[in-house]
């Protein structure tokens, strides 16, 4: 039992970034309360029911190299899943699962209510309590007051959030929830400033509805297969999902109601993502398009729920049942929840740190889409990046900065503190420069030091981890000392007397052949190793070159830029450069040089100046 | 201009070299070519020919002496002093070549291309000072002084960098630039959305797009080559009627025999170029056919191209032979350059019995001093090349940075090349994310030029050319 009302941090919300800001901060030992409007949809998935995928794939593996949740609880919850991109290379390939979304919930909530250092509690905060531009505490809905050393807001799409179904619309956090009132109120009586976003969903009907003998089947993989570094791939019971398409009568029928729809009427002033447009926006975008593909993913075992991607649609209810029964399969089915579109209140996230603090109050940390972004692996992604930092604040430990070459979660945050956002933000595999660097499978290098130095890996867990990186170096290595001998298949005649490190580079050789290249030779038995050993080989020119270009990028990040640094100081930037230098006030050298509109010129100028300061 | 030059990964790699000029445009008979980076000894090596004894690179802090030539012909360009610091007693703390060469942009321009075909790559404004800052080796002091030049050459750079972004050049950049991204968008939006499509783009269309670039980008770096320094030159034309001197002279100016001469009237008809620098400034001198009365159609289409080089150069030289009787070749010649101002009028052959009658000429050009010339006793040259000084003064030429930018703009054409190639020597055989890092890299060298940020270039194209997405 809790006994006084003084908590180290404090969360608020308890989706994606909320549970993975919690558990991360009682990992580091530090008590945490996690307050969420309802404790019944802790880690809803209100979208698609599904993890993973290129870039976002990435990021649920890094969360896990981070020693986060998200990967394990997909692990355990999934019911269909299998890898994407497998032809189209190393850098790309991820893997994407559909999830059990009530068992993904519990499983969730369980693993929060079982760790001692949690406290959950169901209420919804109304202001923050600041001191001097220090976070001390909340109100919440009931008027209790709780303190803290530390918040961590997560609070999704409920800032003033409005529903708009067609001509309807009406406040709502999500629909059937309620808003969040008071908080967007709160944050900017402390200078913070904010702005509004769109995003949307689609209806779902009932699988007994619908004509599959019409759809394509999508099988799920063979064998099983799994997110975590740390789960052991067991056959677990998996559902098909199945594609279907739009035709020209669903086309007419969205077309003839575009006067209906509050996208177009300009109801809706929030800005939608581009890359994940409504069914309305599409047919309108791309009039000669006459069908686009659509996907049927079951939402869990124990429910008929189907979810239909590429349908997502504010238009009114009737003209949503009308075009959805065009469709070929969906012809009788009913609507059990309406799709929607939903505004909410963002804060402009070039106003935090690379730790997702904010500039202006100290201590106070935002995470996932009150920052601007989309998706559950970006919000679980900031989510423990904020943890950690709100934690290590407090315990006086280095803040945990992921930067653009260790992760997708560093390019990210990157982004959005350096940039901004006009759309809600989606990670993708373009965003990042060093893409084959930072694959699917070496999350683990490129990131378990930092979840084992903060203690959210144990040491067993790091060894294990340890153990296999040595065996893909120490195999490289040895395939150096093997040679492709004369009774080597005809086809690898070429590759006689040289190593089988030179034989694994060539495109038509895989792994699995160098058994028979030199007989002598122990092939590792474990896939997982050898694709990235093969990885390794192969494109170690590429990798290389990309190395170069990294250790170049580190040179500018490893230069730091106070934050009180006086720019008018600093003459001859141009007037541009220094406003948004002044604004967005840069961590270091290099995001500086990322700020649009600050050029080589003027990063050189600063540099001397810097140089001047410190040497003062 | 959004984010216009902000990507500092415009600084290159940490171990490749870079060279630029180092001496600003008219400031004396002296250039200096800097190089810095770890390969700067041995690119510069090769552009040596040295006496066998001694070592090199250099003892550090000395001036050899060194001849500077082409080395992929051997021609010979200049004869340069070398000072070779090692690092990190340097200026940037890497290894350094200072070499000190004639003065003028001619031959410091050579020199920086043949380093640059050696495998340097031209430094940009600024880089130098930051590369010593990086390592350490800037002082107070030095960053202050430091601090103005710069300043001043990176408006000037940003300047230059506009204009020519207005121009042709741009767009033709931005045009290869963007069929590059729509490719790599085909690429990328099969693997950001691969629910949608599973397939890799197939080679048959990435080739002809690819193909396309490569031809593209090398005719523009074919056009920049032939009109590099004709951009940045003072232009100079000789005109006269057949046999009046034209060719002498322009040898005597270049200091060598460019143009054969000959007692025959109406020996030059292809008109030749040169290039040489004095006072400061580098002159583009043409050469042009004799202007005379003529039935013979090359000669009176050749007659016909002097008179529209003349319109088109900064400083006209009319030239009248002294030793011959005046005659209507010389009244057209006359005509011809009547209504310009940038004329000088060179009575030659000063040297031989005077028969023509000054007074013709000084009647047409009153306010302007009539020169005598002799390119056999040299007479009356150095009164010549000090007019043309002074005429070139107002005749305003480009800023010593715009070439340098040019060099970069090629430099990174080059760079866009070479990754196309890579792309398309790889085409088949890796996957199509290997095979985008080299498109990508292309499109970011010429985004560089351009200004442009490959990343929220490539998501707009892939949004508004694709309809994708949930």
């Amino acid at each position: 039992m809790k006994k006084t009302d003084y908590y180290d941090v404090i969360v608020v919300g308890a989706g994606h970034a909320g549970v993975e800001a919690a558990l991360a901060v009682a990992r580091m030992n530090l008590d945490v309360l996690l307050v969420t409007i309802n404790l019944d949809t802790i880690g809803l998935m209100p979208c698609n029911p599904s993890i993973g995928g290129p870039g976002k794939g990435h990021i649920a593996r890094e969360i896990d190299a981070l020693g986060g949740e998200m990967a394990r609880n997909i692990d355990e919850t999934h019911i269909h899943i299998r890898w994407l991109n497998t032809s189209k290379g190393p850098a790309v390939q991820a893997l994407r699962a559909q999830a059990d979304k009530l068992r993904y919930q519990s499983r969730l909530k369980h693993i929060l209510e079982s760790n001692n250092k949690i406290y959950l509690r169901q209420g919804m905060v109304t202001k923050l309590i600041t001191q001097e531009n220090y976070v001390k505490g909340i109100v919440i809905d009931t008027g209790e007051r709780f303190y803290t050393g530390a918040i961590i807001a997560t609070t999704g799409t409920f800032l003033n959030g409005i529903i708009h179904i067609g001509e309807k619309k009406f406040p709502a956090g999500r629909l059937g929830e309620f808003p969040a009132v008071g908080m967007t109120e709160s944050l900017q009586e402390l200078g913070i400033e904010t702005g509004r976003l769109k995003t949307g969903t689609v209806a779902r009907v009932n699988s007994k509805q619908i004509d599959f003998s019409r759809c394509i089947e999508q099988k799920p993989s063979s064998i099983p297969l799994a997110f975590s570094y740390f789960t052991t791939p067991a056959p677990r019971k998996q559902l098909s999902c199945w594609i279907t398409h739009t035709t020209s009568e669903t086309h007419d029928i969205i077309r003839s109601n575009f006067d209906r729809a509050p996208l177009f009427s300009g109801q809706i002033k929030g800005i939608g993502p581009r890359y994940c447009p409504s069914i309305e926006d599409k047919v309108n975008k791309f009039p000669d398009r006459d069908s686009h593909q659509i996907f049927l993913e079951p939402e869990g075992l124990g429910t008929n729920e189907i979810y239909m991607m590429g349908l997502s649609s504010s238009l009114p209810i009737d003209v949503q049942k009308a075009f959805i029964n065009s469709i070929p399969g969906l012809e009788n089915v009913d609507i059990m929840r309406p799709g929607y579109a939903i505004e909410y209140d963002f804060v402009f996230p070039t106003q935090l740190r690379p730790t997702l603090e904010t500039k202006k109050i100290r201590n106070l940390y935002l995470a996932g889409q009150i920052n601007g972004t989309s998706g559950y692996e970006e919000a679980a992604g900031q989510g423990i990046v904020s943890g950690v930092n709100a934690a290590a604040s407090i315990l006086g430990l280095r803040p945990l900065v992921i930067k653009r070459h260790e992760g997708y979660i560093g390019v990210l945050i990157d982004d959005l503190i350096t940039k901004g956002t006009e759309e809600p933000y989606r990670i993708f595999t373009a965003r990042a420069e060093y893409r084959l660097s930072m694959r699917f499978d070496n999350a683990d290098t490129r990131l378990a030091m930092y979840g084992h130095e903060y203690g959210l890996i144990s040491d067993e867990k790091f060894d294990f981890l340890n153990k296999r990186i040595n065996i893909i170096n120490s195999e490289i290595d040895n395939l150096e000392k093997y040679h492709v001998l004369n009774d080597a298949p005809s086809k690898f005649s070429a590759f006689v007397s040289k190593s089988l490190r030179h034989a694994l580079k060539a495109p038509e050789t895989t792994y699995g052949d160098l058994k028979d290249l030199n007989s002598s030779y122990p092939p590792v038995d474990d896939d997982d190793l050898t694709s990235r050993i093969q990885i390794e080989v192969k494109y170690e020119g590429y990798l290389k070159r990309q190395k170069k270009q990294i250790d170049e990028f580190k040179k500018y990040e490893s230069i730091s830029l106070p934050e009180d640094f006086d720019y008018d100081k600093v003459e001859g930037i141009t007037v541009e450069a220094r406003s948004k230098l002044k604004n967005i006030r840069p961590a270091s050298v290099g995001q500086a040089s990322r700020i649009s509109g600050v050029s080589p010129a003027d990063i050189t100028v600063l540099i001397y100046f810097l140089r001047k300061a410190s040497s003062r | 201009m959004d984010n216009n030059y902000s990507n500092f990964m415009d600084f290159g790699t940490p171990d490749d070299t870079i060279a630029a000029i180092a001496t600003p445009r008219g400031s004396g008979a002296i250039g200096i070519i800097r190089v810095s980076g770890p390969d700067s000894t041995s690119i510069v090596e090769n552009l040596l020919v040295r006496d066998s004894s001694s070592p090199f690179p250099p003892a550090p802090r000395k001036m050899t002496l060194a001849k500077i030539i082409d080395p992929s012909n051997g021609a010979s360009i200049d004869r340069a002093m070398i000072a070779f610091f090692k690092a990190p007693d340097s200026y940037t703390g890497e290894d350094v070549i200072e070499i000190f060469c004639h003065g003028g942009i001619l031959i410091t321009r050579e020199i920086l291309s043949l380093l640059i075909s050696a495998g340097a790559r031209a430094a940009q404004p600024g880089e130098f000072t930051c590369r010593a800052f990086l390592n350490g080796k800037m002082d107070l002091v030095q960053a202050e002084s430091v601090l103005d030049v710069i300043n001043a050459r990176n408006r000037a750079f940003l300047d230059a960098a506009l204009k020519q972004l207005s121009g042709s050049l741009s767009s033709r950049i931005k045009n290869v630039r963007n069929n590059l991204l729509s490719l790599l968008s085909i690429i990328e939006v099969v693997i950001e959305y691969p629910e949608e499509s599973s397939d890799q783009v197939p080679a048959s269309d990435i080739k002809p797009v690819i193909d396309r670039a490569v031809s593209d980008l090398s005719n523009l770096l074919d056009r920049a080559n032939s009109s590099n320094i004709s951009n940045n030159a003072v232009g100079i034309v000789l005109i006269g009627k057949p046999n009046a001197g034209k060719s002498s002279l322009m040898n005597r100016i270049l200091g060598y025999d460019r143009v054969i001469v000959s007692d025959t009237p109406g020996t030059t008809r292809d008109f030749v170029t040169d290039w040489f620098s004095s006072g400061g400034f580098d002159f583009e001198i043409m050469d042009t056919a004799g202007i005379t009365n003529t039935e013979n159609i090359v000669e009176s289409e050749g007659i016909k191209k002097s008179f529209s080089s003349v319109k088109n150069s900064d400083i006209i030289l009319a030239l009248f032979d002294g030793s011959a009787e005046w005659n209507s070749d010389d009244d057209t010649v006359i005509d011809a350059v009547s209504e310009y101002k940038n004329v000088i009028p060179v009575i030659t052959k000063k040297d031989l019995d005077k028969l023509i009658d000054t007074y013709r000429i000084s009647d047409q050009f009153s306010d302007t001093d009539i020169i005598c010339s002799s390119t056999k006793s040299g007479e009356g040259l150095d009164e010549l090349l000090g007019r043309i000084a002074c005429l070139a003064e107002s005749s305003a030429p480009c800023s010593s940075d715009s070439l340098i930018l040019n060099l970069r703009h090629r430099d990174l054409i080059t760079m866009a090349m070479d990754s196309l190639c890579k792309c398309m020597e790889n085409l088949g055989s890796v996957p199509d994310d290997i095979l985008s890092i080299d498109i990508r890299d292309a499109v970011d060298a010429l985004g560089r030029i351009t200004g442009e940020d490959t990343s929220s270039d490539l998501l707009n194209t892939i949004f508004s050319n694709f309809c994708v997405g949930k």
